[in-house]
């Protein structure tokens, strides 16, 4: 078998494909034998909207009886075999969230010994309200539709400043800020270019709220109204204030039937002066169908099973019905539990999060897995030892290897109500796949089809790139301090990987570690105790302990002297890098924010950068300037850049907030590196062509416990189609 | 999977059956091996086969032709698999171990081009949008449509567009929405010989509610696009779970089965919105058709 099992793998990276229906008759001996194999059970804990009047209930329900019996015939088929005689099987408690006190019941259910693991809750607010009791005691909690952008950051695992440092929290989809983007660029393909946002003022809405606008503005829509709601009692005000906003569409965050029922009932009374509307997922369920005309011809994205799959059509011929909203990702939560379950038994192994974080990271042999004969064969290839790729009804199971929390590609269609029918037209996903466009492929293409046409208009425009330069700063020192000069050096690594000369950087550097008498490693330093040695080579051009915090300017400007020999030599053809790691002061009690020089004693004040910024445009002195800036409180210093042309600022955290380290040696007794950093090395290394808008997103998504902001993205240019390839590839 | 064409219908089938009949059905993903050593390439088929029967009865459907090869090479061993038979869909080939069906499109695709010629006056000019040039049935299909279209020597214009220069262009729709936009002030309708590369110009047709008519291909595509005034739908689903149930009860299954347009198995099915202006006249062309299929089979 493992010979079998080793050559299939092998043999699955070439070639073109074609897909085998193998269709197996059942045998009257094994069903004999499958009858005489008892079970060990586990309990799985179900919180979903299950009441009597839940438009949800008997599709859950449904739902979750089907994976349950896939997943255990499947399994049962596989034991027959093998000739053992016990098999995993789980059993269900049943809980509505809708009427349950839901903190008391996350208490009890994640100190019960006897719960394996719970699926649920679905809606964002409540999984807000339960997580918390679930992360102290690590009970895994597998949510289906845990999409706040919030949420997953805020129980993100994290190995520094943030709270929950092992993962607990599975949500199998990803967050909001995918489908507002796929929302918005089905909108712009349909020819809106004036839009309305309609959200309700809940951890559900404020992704949407938070997100859509940046979006809609990167991607050229005019935003003529931000309206929010609490219930449906103050949902019509608002609906009228975005219907009035003369937007071409409105866009509707509605939370269900009732709202979306409600918002329907209002468009009506506009007539044909209604705008067009587009809703987001938690719109779409069967409700629809039931309200007629109402609903007729109104559309919407949301997340969906990947057509690939096959699950949707399977789940019409068992259910004669189409699947509603996140079904597939409830199927896909009773397979997770169930392969968990059955992995547990099979490994003995006691931590579920472990067994959950290898099971969604494996990346072997790839089929559909959700049905019997998938879960068959999944079954068999893990006990033989492989390591299959988990594939599910709704698409890959896949985490991010480091955050974990939430899958790394969802599926979403572009659904729509025609004829009395729920119609999927098309379907997305953030990278694209085999069955699903790329959300936005035809805004990209269509994006770069208009920005021929509007070069002779374009409100920045550049002067030719003839040379690029970086600036490359650690204001701290000592050796607590060690990750910030690994950051700094660890840029600058990248950079001359990147084909730039030393004398186009300028490392200024405390340049107190790599000979600290505290280092293990004499003459090395690193950002990761398995890195490479990022010290050797590196040409650093000043020492801290020998300038002042004011030369910084004076070096960004030119200004050469005794005392600066090496300063910037740019001119308005230059591109500019600027990368500043240390600690940040935050402003008050008489005291403006800066970056901290050595120690909190002198500072990089925001004046200092300010005048820096306004001078260097002033005197022409680069083309374009992109400025990195990882210390706490960055965003007050990001914002010195407001209003210049050419500048973007990127910084690791808003004006209140800290930043965090990420790996801690306890060998060196220090920490490595920050997070912030390594998310802008990696996206150099791996992606150096990336849009900002991809470099952005990356930081978003990878830099956990603050808020990365890009600033002065309108006197810059469109993040969308420009990109990094221009600071980093080098230029002489 | 997931073209919402001929392989969801393929997919749909095997689905039903197996559910109706209590069966177990898996998905299985080969590749084939390109530069590997065909040997091993082979050896691995028969370890397939072997894993996945072990005992049981099995059915393997295979949704296109890409295997023909290696099934005349395997011959003698594949026929030492008693407990196995193989379903190819979408073959001509009856001299293997195999049981094949066929859907030919090229009479629907006759009778759908005398159809438009006949009764929407409004198209003057055709694009066909074929997936490749290599690809000899949907060479057919073209060569049949124009047949029909320009039936009495007419002026008006079939143009071709091949999506791949040499082969593939079945998976393909940003590509093919992208060409929507230099069609559309061309032409007045297209023919996506494609695939579900299709979804590009019915995408397109969504957006762009006076744009040309698109035809549907392998399914009904009428939901799609109120743009699609036919489809020329090969009943994928029906024939395939029947073929199913009937090697289930264990009948002797005939080596080879051409479903066309005789058979109802294929058909023109003009969408609702158009059946007052098209349904009427279309059996006016279907015994004509029938000898064209005839004929374009032969040679195709």
């Amino acid at each position: 078998m493992n010979q079998y099992i080793n050559k299939h793998i092998s043999y699955a990276l070439v070639g073109c494909m074609v897909a085998l229906l193998c269709f197996v008759s059942c045998r009257q001996e094994d069903d004999i034998y499958i009858s005489r194999i008892s079970s060990v059970r586990y309990t799985v804990a179900v919180v979903l909207p299950i009441g009597q009047n839940s438009e949800y209930k008997q599709r859950f329900e449904e739902s979750i009886a089907w994976a349950a019996e896939n997943l255990q015939k499947g399994e049962r088929r596989l034991v027959s075999e093998t000739g053992d005689t016990v098999a995993v099987e789980l059993d269900f408690e049943w809980y509505d969230e809708d009427t349950e006190n839901l903190s008391q019941l996350a208490s009890e259910l994640s100190r019960r010994e006897d719960i394996f693991l719970m699926i649920g809750p679905m809606r964002n607010s409540n999984i807000d309200l339960m997580a918390p009791a679930f992360a102290n005691e690590k009970k895994p909690m597998i949510v289906p539709h845990g999409c706040s952008e919030e949420i997953i950051r805020k129980y993100s695992v994290g190995t520094a400043g943030v709270r929950y440092k092992t993962p607990f929290l599975w949500s199998l989809c990803e967050t909001d800020i995918s489908q507002s983007e796929a929302l918005l660029a089905k909108v712009w393909e349909k020819g809106y270019r004036t839009l309305a946002l309609l959200t309700p003022d809940d951890v559900y809405g404020k992704t949407f709220n938070d997100w859509m606008p940046f979006q809609a503005q990167e991607l050229g829509f005019i935003m003529l109204s931000n309206e929010q709601y609490d219930d449906i009692g103050s949902l019509e005000a608002a609906a009228r204030a975005s219907f009035d906003s003369g937007a071409e569409c409105v866009v509707c965050a509605a939370r269900g039937a009732a709202e979306t029922r409600r918002i329907l009932e209002l468009r009506r009374q506009y007539g044909n002066k209604a705008p067009q509307l587009f809703f987001t997922d938690a719109a779409l369920s069967s409700a629809l169908l039931d309200m007629g005309e109402l609903a007729e011809g109104i559309e919407g994205v949301a997340q969906y099973a990947d057509p690939a799959t096959g699950f949707q059509i399977a789940y019409e011929n068992h259910f004669k019905r189409i699947a509603a909203g996140v079904e597939a990702q409830v199927y896909d939560a009773v397979l997770l539990a169930g392969v968990a379950a059955m992995a547990h038994y099979y490994y003995a192994e006691e931590d579920v999060n472990s067994l959950l974080g290898r099971l969604t990271s494996m990346e072997g042999e790839a089929f559909p897995a959700w049905n019997e004969m998938g879960m068959y064969s999944y079954l068999k290839y893990l006990y033989a030892g492989a390591e299959p790729s988990l594939w599910g009804a709704g698409g890959w199971l896949t985490f991010d290897r480091e955050a974990y929390t939430s899958v790394l590609t969802s599926a979403y269609t572009h659904w729509m109500v025609y004829d009395g029918q729920l119609v999927c037209l098309d379907y997305m996903s953030t990278d694209g796949g085999k069955r699903t466009s790329v959300s936005l492929a035809s805004w990209n293409w269509q994006a770069r089809q208009q920005q021929q046409l509007q070069n002779q208009d374009v409100a920045i425009s550049y002067a030719p790139l003839s040379d690029c330069w970086a600036v490359l700063v650690q204001g701290s020192a000592e050796w607590k301090n060690y990750r910030h000069q690994a950051d700094v050096l660890n840029v600058y690594a990248a950079l001359r990987q990147q084909g730039y000369e030393d004398d186009h950087i300028i490392l200024i550097l405390s340049d107190d570690i790599a000979r600290n008498d505290r280092n293990l490693y004499k003459g090395e330093v690193r950002t990761h105790p398995d890195g490479t040695d990022l010290y050797e080579g590196a040409v650093v051009d000043y020492a801290t302990d020998t300038l002042r915090a004011e030369d910084i300017a004076h070096i960004l400007l030119g200004e050469k002297s005794e005392h600066l020999p090496t300063v910037l030599e740019t001119t308005k053809h230059s591109n500019v890098l600027f990368f500043w790691s240390g600690h940040g002061i935050s402003s008050g009690a008489g005291r403006e924010a800066g970056f901290a020089w050595r120690s909190d004693s002198q500072y990089f004040t925001a004046p200092m950068l300010h005048s820096a910024f306004v001078a260097l445009a002033e005197q022409e002195r680069f083309r374009k300037l992109l400025a990195f800036f990882e210390p706490c409180y960055s965003q007050t210093m990001a914002e010195q850049a407001e209003g210049i042309p050419g500048i973007l600022c990127l910084s690791s955290s808003a004006s209140n907030e800290q930043s965090f380290a990420d790996y801690y040696s306890i060998e060196l007794g220090t920490w490595m590196s920050d997070r912030f950093s390594n998310n802008i090395v990696r996206t150099f290394q791996q992606t150096p062509d990336a849009t900002f808008r991809e470099l952005y997103n990356g930081l978003v998504t990878h830099t956990l416990g603050s808020h990365v902001h890009v600033t002065n993205a309108s006197c810059f240019g469109n993040l969308y189609t420009s990109s990094i390839a221009e600071f980093i590839q080098y230029h002489k | 999977m997931g073209d919402r064409t001929y392989y969801d219908e393929l997919y749909r089938g095997v689905s039903e059956a197996a559910m109706e009949l209590d069966c177990m059905f898996s998905i299985d993903i080969i590749r084939q091996g390109e530069g590997t050593d065909l040997k091993d390439e082979y050896s691995y088929f028969l370890d397939y086969l072997e894993a996945i029967g072990e005992g049981h009865r099995t059915l393997v459907v295979i949704g296109n032709d890409n295997f023909e090869p290696m099934i005349h090479e395997l011959q003698p061993q594949l026929e030492k698999l008693e407990d196995i038979d193989f379903l190819l869909v979408e073959s001509k080939d009856s001299t293997t171990v195999m049981h094949t069906i066929y859907f030919p499109l090229s009479g629907v695709c006759y009778q759908a081009g005398r159809l438009t010629r006949e009764y929407m006056t409004d198209v003057q000019r055709i694009a066909i949008a074929r997936a490749n040039p290599s690809d000899i049935p949907i060479k057919g299909m073209a060569e049949s449509f124009r047949e029909g279209f320009m039936a009495d020597g007419s002026s008006r214009i079939i143009d071709e567009y091949f999506l791949q220069p040499q082969s593939g262009g079945y998976e393909m729709p940003d590509s093919t929405y992208r060409l929507s936009y230099t069609l559309d002030s061309l032409y007045q309708m297209v023919l996506p010989l494609c695939g579900s590369s299709q979804q590009g110009f019915l995408r397109y047709n969504r957006e762009h509610p006076e744009s040309f008519y698109t035809i549907g291909l392998d399914a009904n595509m009428q939901l799609y696009s109120e743009r699609v005034p036919f489809s020329l739908v090969k009943h994928v689903s029906s024939a395939v779970k029947e073929w199913i149930t009937r090697w289930h009860e264990g009948q002797e299954m005939p080596r080879h089965m051409h479903l066309g347009l005789e058979s109802g198995y294929t058909e023109v099915v003009v969408s609702e919105d158009y059946k007052a202006a098209l349904s009427p006249f279309l059996p006016n062309f279907l015994n004509e058709a029938i000898l064209k299929e005839k004929e374009y089979e032969s040679v195709y």
